[in-house]
Parts: C-alpha cells; sequence; structure tokens
C-alpha cells in the first residue's frame, strides 16, 4: 500500500518500538499499590477536651454576644443596655437579672461566659 | 476555482470564530471589510489577489457581525435581569411548545421561551426586546398556556446562572447559545395572564395542530415505554426519552437517530419523494413538491435548529437541481451554513451544528474514497459501511469533545440501526396517514408493528453497547489534536506520499507519550472543588499517578440533576481519568453521596472510605449504594480520627473526624474531616461539620494549620460562631473555598458565615508562597496576581476552583473569577 524503502522501514520499526517502550513505562508508572489505612496513626496534642474561649460579657461588643446561641439582636442590645447604665457585671449569675434571661437560657450559656 | 461559495463560508466562519475567541473590536473590522472589498473590486482583473482580498472581507464581516451580535441594545430584557433578582411583570408571546417536567424538589415545572415586548418593574411599563427563558413552577394546563399565545407573566427576572467547570456544559453559555440572556421564575399560576390565545399565522396554526395530532396518535396506538422514542423521531419531542436509551444510543454512536436531525429529514424527504414518483408525477414536480412538504414537516417538528438546518440544506439542493446547476453537495451545504449563521451566528459554537456538518461534509469527502479500498459484494453493504466508516472518523473528535466516547462499533451499529430507524419512520408515517383519513382498520395493529420494531431495535443497540470494547471513554481533545486530526485526515485522502504521514503520525504519537515523563505536572499535587451547585465534589490528584474523589454533588438514581452524570463524570474523563484509587463520603447526605452513584456504577473505583454510619434520612439512597457496591464488589473501608490513609505515594491523608469507637449516626457532624499533605502544603475538607464537632478536633492543636480549607456546610450555619471563629482562626489559612450556589449563598445564615470569615484575626504565617491565576468571565484572558491578603472563593461566583501544590508554592485557578 505505502511501498515502504529499506530505510523508511527502519524509521517506522524504531519509532515503534520507542513509542512501546513510553507506553509500558506509562503504565507501569501509573500501577500504585492499593489505598490502604494504618489505624490510629497519630493522636492530638492533649486528651483533655478543648473548651472555646468564653465570651467577657462586660468587654465583647454586640456582636460577639449574639454569637452565642439564644441570644438574638434585642438581648445583646439589653445586655449591653446593663452594662453601661449599672456599671459591670459582678458575676456571671447577675446576667439573669436582664430582663429576657430566664432559667432556661442562663443554664445554657453560664459556662460560655465569664466576667473577667 | 471550483466551489467559490465554500471558500466563502469557510472565511465567514473563521472570522465568527476570531471575534468569538479573542473579542476583535467591531469598528475596525467593519473598516478592514469594506477596505477588502474596495481592494477586491479594484483587483478584479487578477484573479488571485482579487479572490484573496474578497476571502479577507468575509473573514472581517464576520468578525464584526458576530461581534455586533454580542452587543445588546440597551432596552434588551438582560439589562434588566440581575444576579439576585428582580421583581418584574412582562408582556410578551410564547414562541416554543411548553413542557412540563418534574422539579428538582418535588412538584412539576413547565419551560417555555417568551418573546419580551414590554416589561414593567414598579414604575411605568417600558419596551424591550430579547427572549426570556420561563420557568413556571405548576403544569401548563392548570397555567393555561399554550405555543404562540400573548401572556403577561410576573415572576423575578434573573441572569442565568450555570455550572462553570472546564470543558463541561454550562447552561448559560447554552442558552446564550440560542439567544436568551435572561430567565424568569414564576412560582404558581398566579403569575401568568393570558391575554390572547392561540397562534394567528395560518401556517403555524396549521403545524401546532398536525403536530398535536401526531402526538395523539402516538400515544393512543403506541405501547407506553416505546412513545418517547417515536415522539422523539418524528416530531423532534425528546421529553419522554428515557436517559438509559439515549445512554445506549449514545455508546454505540448512533446518537443522531433520536436527535431529530439531517437522517429523519432524508428519511422523511426519501419517503415522500417515493410516494409522488409513484403516484406518476414528474422528478421535478416532485422535488418541488417534496420540498413544500419537508418545509411544512419542518414546522410540525416544532422547526428546531437540526432540523431547520437539514430541511435548509434540502431545499437548497433541490434548487440547484432545478434551475439546472450541476448540484454540488459542498456548495448546497456552504449556502445552507452561510444563511444559518447569518440568522444566527452563534450556532457555530452548537454542538449539533457541528455534528451535523461534519458528519456531512466526511461522508461527501470520504466515503467514495473509503469504498474504492473495502470494496465487496453484495455492492450496498460495502457503501453503507463506506458512509458509516466515513462519517464516524469525521465527527470522531467532535464527539469526544461532548460525550468523552469513542465508539467503534459504530460502524457496525450503523449499519443495522439506521435501516431499522427507515423501517419504522415508513410504518409510523403509515399509521399516521391512515388516522388522519381517519380510517381506524389495522390502526392498532399498526400500532403494535411500531412497538415490536422499536423494541427490536431498542434490543439489538442494548447488545451492541454490551460489546467487549464497543466504545472507550475518552479525555476532550485540545485544539492542537483537533487541528492535527484534520491535517491527517486530508493528508490521507488527497495528497501523495502517504508513507511520510505514517512517520509523522508516529513521531507525534512519541512526542505526546514521552513529553508526559518530563511535564512540570509530574510533581504537582492538584485539588479540584467542581462547582456542583450546593453540594460538594472536590477532586485530589497526585503527583504522576493515581486520584481520589471525596463526594460526588447532589444526585442520584431518581434526580433529574444528578451531578456525577453531567460535571464529575465528563470532569473525569476530561482528564483522562477513568480509574479512582478511592472515593471517599464523608457522609451520606444528597448533595454529597448523591452524584457519587453515578461515578460507582461508570468508573473502576478500587475503594469506598466512608464514616460507617447508619443513616436515618437518606435511606433510599444509601441502600442504592450499598447495593452498587455488592454488585461491583467494591472494597469498602470505614475510618475515624487519628487514621492515616496510605497509598498516595508522598503525600499524605489524615482523617480528624469522626470519634472513632463510638456508634454514631449519619449527621453533618460525623462527617469525615480530612487534611491532605505534601511537604509544607496542606489542604483541609471539613465535610459538613458544624461547631459541635469542630471542638472535638480542636485538641489536634497545631497539627490544625492549613494553607486551603474547604468550608464546612457551603458556607451555610456553623452552629456557635464563637467556636467556629476559634477553630477558623486556629486553622488560619490563606484561601477559603466554599462549594455553594448563588441562591443559597445569599441566605441570610450564609451572609452571616461569611462575615465571620472575613473578620477572622489571625496572621497567615505559616503559608507557602501563593500564586493566583483567575479567569474572569468577561474576557476569559488569565490573570496573574499574587497578594498577601486572605480570600474567600465561592463556586458559584468563581466557577471551579483548583488549587496546585508542589509542596513549597500553591498555585490557585478559579476558573471563572467574578470581579
Amino acid at each position: 500500500m505505502f511501498n515502504l524503502e529499506r530505510r523508511e522501514k527502519a524509521i517506522i520499526l524504531f519509532l515503534l518500538a520507542l513509542l512501546v517502550v513510553g507506553l509500558s513505562v506509562g503504565v507501569y508508572q501509573k500501577s500504585l499499590p492499593p489505598i490502604s489505612v494504618k489505624a490510629n496513626a497519630f493522636t492530638a496534642d492533649s486528651d483533655e477536651p478543648w473548651q472555646p474561649k468564653k465570651v467577657n460579657i462586660n468587654e465583647s461588643s454586640l456582636e460577639d454576644l449574639e454569637g452565642l446561641k439564644g441570644v438574638g439582636k434585642v438581648l445583646a442590645g439589653r445586655i449591653v443596655e446593663y452594662r453601661s447604665k449599672n456599671g459591670n457585671f459582678r458575676s456571671v449569675e447577675e446576667l439573669k437579672k436582664v430582663k429576657g434571661v430566664g432559667v432556661k437560657l442562663f443554664d445554657r450559656i453560664k459556662d460560655k461566659v465569664c466576667v473577667e | 476555482m471550483k466551489r467559490p461559495v465554500l471558500y466563502c463560508t469557510i472565511s465567514f466562519c473563521l472570522g465568527i470564530s476570531l471575534s468569538y475567541f479573542f473579542n476583535t473590536p467591531v469598528t475596525a473590522c467593519i473598516i478592514l471589510s469594506i477596505a477588502s472589498i474596495i481592494f477586491s473590486a479594484l483587483f478584479l482583473k487578477k484573479n488571485v489577489l482579487s479572490h484573496v482580498f474578497l476571502y479577507i472581507a468575509l473573514v472581517a464581516f464576520g468578525a464584526a457581525f458576530y461581534g455586533n451580535c454580542e452587543n445588546l441594545p440597551d432596552n434588551h430584557i438582560s439589562k434588566f435581569a440581575t444576579q439576585e433578582g428582580a421583581d418584574v411583570s412582562i408582556k410578551g408571546a410564547v414562541i416554543d411548545e411548553p413542557v412540563t417536567k418534574k422539579a428538582i424538589y418535588g412538584g412539576e415545572r413547565t419551560d417555555f421561551t417568551m418573546k419580551s415586548e414590554l416589561l414593567s418593574d414598579d414604575g411605568r411599563p417600558c419596551a424591550v426586546t430579547g427572549l426570556v427563558r420561563v420557568s413556571l413552577y405548576t403544569d401548563k394546563d392548570k397555567a393555561g398556556i399554550d405555543f404562540a399565545d400573548t401572556i403577561m407573566a410576573k415572576g423575578i427576572l434573573l441572569k442565568p446562572e450555570g455550572l462553570n467547570n472546564p470543558g463541561i456544559f454550562d447552561y448559560s453559555r447554552y442558552l446564550k447559545i440560542k439567544n436568551i440572556y435572561a430567565v424568569l421564575r414564576i412560582n404558581g399560576t398566579d403569575g401568568i395572564n393570558v391575554i390572547k390565545k392561540g397562534p394567528a399565522n395560518f401556517l403555524l396554526k396549521n403545524a401546532y395542530i398536525a403536530r398535536q395530532k401526531i402526538r395523539s396518535a402516538i400515544t393512543s396506538y403506541v405501547d407506553g415505554q416505546y412513545q418517547g422514542f417515536i415522539k422523539a423521531i418524528l416530531i423532534g419531542d425528546r421529553n419522554d426519552l428515557d436517559s438509559s436509551i439515549t445512554d445506549d444510543f449514545v455508546k454505540t454512536g448512533t446518537v443522531h437517530v433520536i436527535a431529530i436531525s439531517g437522517l429523519n429529514i432524508v428519511l422523511v424527504a426519501g419517503i415522500f419523494l417515493l410516494i409522488f414518483r409513484w403516484i406518476g408525477l414528474r422528478k421535478k414536480s416532485s422535488l418541488v413538491l417534496a420540498s413544500i412538504a419537508i418545509a411544512f414537516y419542518c414546522f410540525v417538528a416544532g422547526s428546531s435548529p437540526p432540523v431547520v438546518r437539514a430541511t435548509a440544506v434540502f431545499v437548497i439542493s433541490c434548487l440547484a437541481y432545478l434551475i439546472d446547476r450541476e448540484s454540488d453537495i459542498l456548495n448546497s451545504l456552504s449556502i445552507a451554513a452561510f444563511i444559518i449563521l447569518l440568522a444566527n451566528p452563534k450556532e457555530l459554537f452548537d454542538p449539533s451544528f457541528q455534528l451535523s456538518f461534519a458528519s456531512v461534509i466526511a461522508i461527501v469527502l470520504f466515503s467514495p474514497r473509503i469504498e474504492e479500498v473495502i470494496k465487496f459484494r453484495p455492492e450496498y453493504v460495502s457503501k453503507s459501511m463506506s458512509v458509516s466508516i466515513a462519517a464516524t472518523i469525521g465527527v470522531f473528535p467532535i464527539v469526544a469533545k461532548y460525550f468523552n466516547i469513542l465508539s467503534p462499533i459504530a460502524i457496525a451499529a450503523n449499519l443495522v440501526i439506521v435501516p431499522a430507524l427507515f423501517i419504522i419512520t415508513v410504518v409510523s408515517f403509515a399509521l399516521l396517514f391512515l388516522n388522519f383519513l381517519g380510517v381506524h382498520f389495522c390502526l392498532s395493529l399498526l400500532g403494535a408493528l411500531v412497538s415490536l420494531l422499536t423494541r427490536v431495535t431498542f434490543y439489538i443497540n442494548h447488545l451492541f453497547a454490551g460489546i467487549f470494547f464497543s466504545h472507550l471513554r475518552i479525555p476532550a481533545p485540545s485544539i492542537l489534536f483537533l487541528i492535527a486530526y484534520y491535517c491527517a485526515l486530508f493528508w490521507l485522502f488527497f495528497l501523495p506520499r502517504k508513507r511520510y504521514l505514517v512517520i509523522a503520525l508516529l513521531l507525534a504519537a512519541n512526542i505526546v507519550v514521552w513529553a508526559k515523563f518530563f511535564s512540570p505536572d509530574n510533581k504537582l499535587l492538584k485539588v479540584t472543588f467542581l462547582d456542583v451547585g450546593k453540594g460538594d465534589s472536590s477532586l485530589i490528584q497526585f503527583p504522576k499517578k493515581g486520584a481520589i474523589l471525596i463526594d460526588g454533588g447532589p444526585g442520584g438514581m431518581e434526580s433529574i440533576a444528578d451531578m456525577g452524570r453531567s460535571v464529575v463524570g465528563p470532569y473525569l474523563w476530561n482528564n483522562g481519568i477513568r480509574k479512582l484509587d478511592a472515593v471517599i463520603v464523608t457522609h451520606f447526605h444528597e448533595d454529597h453521596l448523591g452524584g457519587l452513584l453515578y461515578i460507582l456504577k461508570n468508573f473502576d473505583v478500587r475503594c469506598v472510605i466512608d464514616n460507617g454510619a447508619s443513616p436515618t434520612e437518606t435511606i433510599g439512597l444509601y441502600n442504592e449504594y450499598r447495593n452498587i457496591m455488592r454488585t461491583r464488589h467494591t472494597r469498602h473501608i470505614t475510618v475515624g480520627d487519628g487514621d492515616e490513609v496510605l497509598g498516595a505515594g508522598n503525600v499524605k491523608i489524615f482523617i480528624l473526624n469522626p470519634a472513632k469507637n463510638e456508634e454514631i449516626q449519619d449527621s453533618n457532624d460525623n462527617s469525615i474531616v480530612c487534611k491532605v499533605v505534601l511537604g509544607n502544603s496542606s489542604i483541609l475538607f471539613c465535610g459538613d461539620i458544624s461547631s459541635k464537632a469542630m471542638s472535638r478536633i480542636m485538641p489536634y492543636g497545631e497539627f490544625l494549620q492549613s494553607d486551603v480549607v474547604k468550608i464546612p456546610h457551603h458556607g451555610g450555619s456553623m452552629g456557635e460562631e464563637s467556636v467556629a471563629k476559634e477553630f477558623f482562626e486556629k486553622l488560619s489559612p490563606r484561601i477559603f473555598v466554599i462549594s455553594t450556589n448563588y441562591r443559597y449563598s445569599l441566605l441570610p445564615v450564609a451572609k452571616r458565615s461569611k462575615e465571620l470569615l472575613e473578620s477572622l484575626e489571625s496572621d497567615i504565617s505559616h503559608t507557602p508562597d501563593f500564586i493566583l491565576r483567575e479567569i474572569p468571565r468577561a474576557n476569559r484572558m488569565r490573570n496573574f496576581r499574587s497578594g498577601e491578603r486572605r480570600e474567600i472563593y465561592e463556586t458559584c461566583k468563581d466557577g471551579a476552583i483548583k488549587a496546585e501544590t508542589d509542596g513549597s508554592r500553591f498555585y490557585i485557578e478559579a476558573f471563572a473569577r467574578k470581579n
């Protein structure tokens, strides 16, 4: 079909061989060992459960107070209002005096707030 | 020169492409065009020079013409559309048939296109132009709308939002090709007021009636599961076609059968010609009548672009014959292409345009030469075989680009399926004709015959699709490959010294194979966060070899928007990935697991890693997932905190969540959280965890620091914000990635989370170098920058996001950055 000369035949054979070598190296490289899992390969720095930083109700801004679960915009405003009127909170319990902070809400947030 | 129109059309197409890819300035193109025409006229005596200038003029004209199409007028409807959506009322005409489908989140949805006339937001109505795609969240009978009604629609006008992933179908681009730049969303029937019923135009009216009659005839006489196929081949209505049937046709390379196309039109034209000749008309008069009949049929078939295209080619060929021109199919094709592109130059980028013209041109040019080589008896077999081979090699790169498939079986399959299609078409036409005449005799018999033939066709096709090596999944070809391929084809068929072609091809193959070993990509760890709407899907490619997929986006068996089928699968094939070393399912919610089912079924997945929970919410999906793993014998591994995934070479993968040795439920907080590390670079995938899990993994301390972090829960609710804030400050990454869609990112909770991310106080101290490559949507040209700030990338705004690292330096690429 192509009427190849001797030299052309040699070139074609050489290129074919090169291609086959390249392809097989590629296939060989692609073969990965299967994925496996090594259990307990690393551990945490400490065994203690981590506690989030407490929100200082005397210093934190409106936004940070809002970040507390259960405290909305209005309530955060009242807390700020309370401390500007009556001075800083002396204890966490004093929060209960703010209008709108019930027993339920207080129980939920008492571990997450501090006064100093 | 022979075939002057062919060269003219090629020049015109070239001009359109230039403008499309390089945004050529319109005014300059117009001036160049006029100047070239003048030169062409001046050199009229010098034939070659005159021609050259004429072609240059056409190139410039094409560029200017396309550029002009992109410049929308000030009162175009798209100028009122925004990302957030605006409340408006639009008056206009329905210009296509409303189609009702199941909506993603239950209920029904009706889609149609509307030509806008008047628009009013709060104030006075103003005149507008342009098309709007309307999605009405109810079915069309309830709303009482039909084709060609004039209606008043009240809803939310939006810019079309597609998914932006490199090389993957994008809905907004698809609409753009159809000249649609705005979508209107209407909830319920209250938003629709029909002002005027029905088409005024006599022709349209009758075509529409005929279409409805054909449809009702098919529904009453053909068996349920075959109706979709018959509707598709007769009136181009593909809505009832099952996706598994379509898949079979794609696999065997016979999809042109169901995409009503040139083939169907030729068959119908053949039937008409046979009838006219049979009743004793002369050749010319039967051609004229057939042209008229086909033109009417084109309206009946919904006059979609492929039908219009085929009709134009047929009518022009008939005309050429009638005026006693030497009928040259290439010339007729060129004229048809020119006219179609003058009407809408964007069609040049429509896959179906490219497929139909490439296949016809290939058949005309190559099939006679192939026939010389493979000649055997009976002659009609060798003839149709050479047509089939010619079409297959002609459209191969285009099919590869849009379907990622190569079907050697197509050569054999077409020999069977195309005659079958012809027989089915003839019998169906007989059925319709008798039904039209009101003869009810033997109609149900014919209907049963059609069903039987269709069933046999499906069966044979399914057999073909199942043959080993019948089809291969291949990457989309690059532009360079495309050019080289067509040059090689041209050489093979029309140039002498084919032995040099063999040497050249071998040389090219060697270069491609050996270049891979020396490419710098070999050292890179690549992570791609795909744009799958509100859902997660990230692909990790290790240096040199191996890949892991984390989640597959929304989807599932019943879903109409399966990301596995439409985004993740094609993306993997495009990148030459047919084998995944592992698939990680962070948790079993629909927006993470859904799209994975398609991947598990269609790819060679070596193992699946999940958290071992037993879900209570998405049980159907989960059972399907377990079923697929069981039938395909996929290895299943359960992991928990403290585990390390081995086998990824020098890349390390650490699992930080969920808690181990605990009975766990399927919930966001039990998502797998993993950290991928190469050298000094690290990427953290957070699944969908909230503050509860965040405080659980906080004890890992310094180890949590990462350079790139995928934000949990699509940037939505994070739980307790103080915890989330401290968590992210601990991570202190340079890049945040949020995988979400536009609608979700506008919710108050998502906005609040984003504010939290922006307000972080910690420094970025430990990070390697960052280079940001961004491809703005506006001009598609790459931007490079390197900043020091922390950045947030969102898939809805920035498209797919790719993070590449060699262990000391990061390259971040946003595929469609919106500024």
